[in-house]
């Protein structure tokens, strides 16, 4: 231990193991577990004026709000305090800079949710408990002594139900009384050894529990790996907890318990999950990216678009200058155009969708019924949340895919959506397209080539990318009906989140476009892809300023095709295998620009490189294949 | 597995049956799993099984989904 440490401010003023009266200026720490209440919580204590920020270095994202004169920060929803993935990380991180929480937890499920508490005070943290949902766990059936829970925990205990705004005005006058609760027993058997050192007991416990961060601030500290101890010490404290404070007075399942199991089973599962799917394609497939897009892209073109080129001109003139801001592919015509008119409705409608779909616990049982599958192809089961976003906007998918716990995964998935996957900018056109050519086969072909493309590439990086595919392990929420106002504050907050990462990277891309543009680079790869479009793919030759068009947005390529394919006013100069193979081709084709842009910054220039001329060359040889064998059959 | 004949493994478990789980050996899932409250000397019901995919398990109302790959790993005793 080192006995030398005195960078840390708290081991001077704060006296371990007593409770300091609770001032009016106090932070709060908002704590809990995923799908408790938190962010509703949140919201009825801190009212409107909230200010949201990104966590440095990472994607996730810290509401902090004022209660009185104290500072609430809320934090991601977490099962215990560790450094199991990101979200953990950034809590902890809050954790400990502070040392008063507000602990959420839900009441139908208090078997997990009471690890996160008990951790919390063995860690030394002055505590107030909010068991929320107690109305789902009337419905259960369960019963719930307080009196005696706050007497085993040794913190003030608050019931609530949320959503109802129910005990709240209880617990809003009770957070002064948070303190410090019993410890598990024998912990501090443990612990005694260390805390002459002058650690903190958050400190020193993080330690016992082999937290990477703490071997990182003091690299000197000298604390046995007591996890797996401590774990089952706490596990078992909270089961005889419950034994005494819980009892349940019915037997049987009610309905949500029927659904959540209905879900599970193969058939159901599966036809379920069409259903879901259907209702994504009408509601974002069809309603969002055709009739509001057509709204919101419409008024740009014709009312902002003009303006802001009118400004432009007489302002700087029609330069070089005037191109890159407002000329075809300008940072305030295109992009705004892209940013606004098109990803800001789609994004909305995906997360809105996502929202709804996680609040009422469907995901974690979809990602049940997927795993088997993903298993095949190096993934596991929550994969399917980055693959379902990518058919929205591949760009927003690949800054999912860190939820995927290792390397191999992240890097396969985003392999999966940077070729395969069509975004909702293209997916519409790609289907007008194999319409268009009126012919039975044209789905078969372009599914079943898409499909083997995407089994191929998996497989073999799964086969020979280093190391292991992690296992599912999630916990099964009840289903239940979501709550309107967290869904919205949900999908606001995540679509503000993907503005402020994603758009920069689109400004950029139509930046280098534009000076690809007027350097004449653009037409010169045209003319250098021209006799492999010709000679290989066997498609004319103005094909090749399509593909070049779908680098700057996927959906611009596709449309060119459309123009091509005899959609709209247009004369076909495309024959229905054309038709599939430059479909084809355009999907596999290198995904927009920001979406490069994101590969990039996510798996670093020599991944990302790598997969961005994989799924070129892909694109060509999958298209150059496809068009010989089309043609000797037809 | 040779000379393991006599070890119940938790995908051996069918649908509906109570057991007590004996050993968890992947030390991350361990812990996962011991948050979700599902640890070693606890019983837990088996509620579901995807053909060839994740096992559902049931301790009062919490449920766990456990990957068919963990579910080898862990020792288990029918009770």
């Amino acid at each position: 231990m080192n006995e030398q440490n005195t960078t840390n401010p708290s081991l001077q003023n704060c006296k371990e193991d007593c409770s300091v009266p609770i001032s009016e200026t106090d932070t709060f720490v908002l704590a809990g577990n995923p799908n408790v209440g938190k962010s509703v919580l949140f919201n009825l204590l801190t009212g409107i004026y909230v200010d949201v920020s990104n966590y440095p270095g990472t994607t996730v994202d810290i509401s902090k709000g004022k209660f009185k004169n104290h500072l609430i920060i809320d934090t991601p929803g977490i099962y215990g305090v560790g450094d199991y993935n990101e979200e953990e990380m950034v809590a902890r991180d809050i954790l400990l800079e502070n040392n008063k929480v507000i602990n959420i937890i839900s009441a139908v499920s208090l078997e997990r949710d009471l690890f996160l508490t008990q951790q919390l005070i063995d860690m030394g943290f002055q505590l107030v408990l909010v068991v929320n949902q107690i109305d789902e766990a009337r419905q259960k059936g369960i019963k719930i002594n307080y009196e005696l829970l706050e007497k085993s925990l040794g913190i003030p205990v608050y019931s609530t139900i949320a959503t109802r705004k129910e005990g709240i005005e209880d617990l809003k006058k009770g957070i002064s009384r948070a303190k410090r609760g019993n410890k598990t027993p024998g912990l501090d058997d443990i612990i005694k050894y260390q805390t002459s050192s002058g650690y903190r007991t958050v400190e020193i416990v993080l330690a016992l529990e082999e937290d990477s961060s703490i071997k990182q601030k003091y690299p000197d500290i000298n604390i046995d790996n007591k996890k797996e101890e401590i774990y089952l010490m706490r596990r078992n404290h909270i089961n005889t907890i419950l034994e005494k404070c819980i009892t349940e007075t019915t037997a049987g399942a009610n309905l949500s318990t029927k659904i959540g199991h209905w879900l599970l089973n193969p058939v159901a599962g599966i036809l379920s999950a069409i259903a879901v799917l259907i209702a994504l394609y009408q509601i974002v497939g069809v309603f969002v990216a055709g009739e509001i897009v057509d709204l919101t892209e419409g008024t740009i073109t014709d009312h902002y678009i003009p303006w802001a080129e009118n400004i432009v001109s007489s302002i700087i003139g029609t330069g070089w200058f005037f191109q890159i801001l407002a000329g075809e592919f300008g940072l305030l015509t295109m992009t705004v155009q892209y940013i606004v008119g098109v990803l800001l409705p789609l994004v909305i409608g995906f997360y809105l969708f996502f929202a709804i779909l996680e609040d009422s616990g469907y995901l974690p049982r979809l990602a049940v019924l997927c795993d088997r599958f993903f298993n095949y192809v190096g993934l596991n089961g929550k994969a399917i949340i980055p693959i379902l976003l990518g058919f929205g906007c591949v760009t927003m998918a690949i800054i999912s895919s860190r939820i995927l716990t290792s390397k191999k995964e992240r890097i396969i998935a985003i392999a999966i959506l940077a070729l395969t996957v069509p975004c909702s900018a293209q997916l519409g056109i790609i289907v007008a397209l194999l319409a268009a050519t009126s012919t039975p086969w044209a789905w078969p072909v372009y599914l079943i080539t898409i499909f083997s493309v995407m089994l191929i590439v998996s497989m073999v990086l799964n086969r020979y990318l280093p190391g292991e595919t992690s296992g599912l392990i999630l916990d099964l929420p009840p289903m239940r009906l979501p709550d309107l106002k967290n869904v919205i504050h949900k999908t606001m907050k995540k679509t503000w989140h993907f503005l402020a990462e994603a758009g920069p990277l689109f400004v950029l891309g139509a930046f280098i476009i534009s000076i690809l543009s007027m350097t004449g680079a653009l037409s010169f790869i045209q003319d250098w892809l021209s006799p492999l479009v010709v000679n290989f793919l066997q498609l004319p030759k103005e094909t090749a300023t399509t593909f070049i068009m779908g680098l700057i947005r996927r959906d611009f390529g596709a449309a060119g095709l459309a123009g091509m394919a005899g959609l709209g006013t247009a004369e076909a100069v495309l024959t229905p295998v054309q038709i599939v193979v430059s479909t084809i081709v355009i999907t596999l084709f290198v995904p927009c620009i920001a979406a490069v842009l994101i590969m990039f910054k996510e798996r670093g220039f020599f991944e990302a490189f790598l997969l961005w001329t994989l799924s070129i060359v892909l694109a060509f040889l999958t298209g150059g294949i496809v068009s010989y064998i089309l043609n000797i059959i037809f | 597995m040779i000379g393991h004949d006599n070890v119940l493994t938790l995908d051996k478990i069918k649908k509906g049956e109570n057991f007590l789980i004996r050993k968890i050996i992947d030390p991350q899932v361990k812990c996962m799993s011991t948050r979700f409250g599902m640890s070693e000397g606890q019983t837990l019901k088996c509620i579901y099984k995807t053909p060839g995919g994740p096992i559902v398990l049931q301790k009062k109302f919490q449920e766990i989904a456990l990957g068919s790959n963990l579910t080898k790993s862990i020792e288990v005793q029918r009770v």
